[in-house]
């Protein structure tokens, strides 16, 4: 039950991100991303970063293929937080803004999730419409 | 979306925000896709959510708006905002 609570809690936080893996909970019902920033393979203590922000919990909660990983890389984070813009932003007022806001980008003719690939020190808000 | 191509797309001291004054998604998103809009966006559906609409200072449409990390608003109105971003953008190269 505990596992399917924490479970949910992550699914609710998750959005997609760059360099975001899936994650798969241990009966395979549901998945979430996010990106790993750390595992301890001594406690089995697992840190991802979901929608900007880092969440701890045990390997327990994922799935086999996701502890196998956690085994393989997980010494070795592929995501460096030099290139993750969250902690920057973060310390901003209107980059904490942004980053709770639901962002898209247009792909071909469809808007798809995106998130900020930078830390700007400036904001242009540009406000308009079709009409 | 020239001189966003131009000055800020590349620029790592100015990002751009569209805040989506449409009233349907689908409307945006026709707009988006006929224009081609290379800019992060939010919806309308999530503007009431995001707590971005406090820079919408002047109630006219379009509206351009220069913030820093602060919020403390350095320019309004097209011109004056792209000009003031690339006079920031310079001053520390």
């Amino acid at each position: 039950m505990k596992k399917s609570i924490l479970f949910a809690a992550l699914l609710a936080l998750a959005i997609p991100s760059l360099h975001a893996r899936t994650w798969t909970s241990a009966d395979g019902s549901k998945t979430f991303e996010g990106d790993l920033r750390s595992y301890n393979p001594t406690t089995g203590e697992v840190t991802v970063l979901v929608n900007g922000r880092a969440t701890t919990f045990q390997e327990s909660v994922l799935s086999e293929a996701d502890r196998t990983f956690l085994k393989e890389e997980g010494a070795n984070p592929t995501s460096d937080s030099s290139d993750d813009p969250s902690a920057a932003l973060e310390g901003q007022k209107v980059g904490a803004q942004v980053l709770k806001a639901k962002l898209h980008r247009l792909e071909g003719e469809r808007y798809k999730r995106a998130e900020m690939a930078k830390a700007p020190e400036y904001y242009i808000m540009y406000f308009s419409a079709s009409w | 979306m020239e001189k966003y191509n131009e000055k800020i797309a590349d620029n790592p001291k100015v990002a751009m925000i569209h805040v989506s004054q449409d009233r349907d998604e689908k409307a945006a998103v026709d707009w988006a896709a006929k224009e081609g809009f290379p800019w992060l966006s939010v919806l309308p559906g999530d503007v009431e959510r995001s707590d971005l609409g406090v820079y919408h200072t002047k109630r006219v449409v379009p509206f351009y708006a220069l913030v820093d990390g602060e919020g403390n608003e350095l320019a309004t109105g097209s011109a004056a905002v792209f000009a003031k971003a690339e006079e920031l953008s310079k001053g520390s190269e």
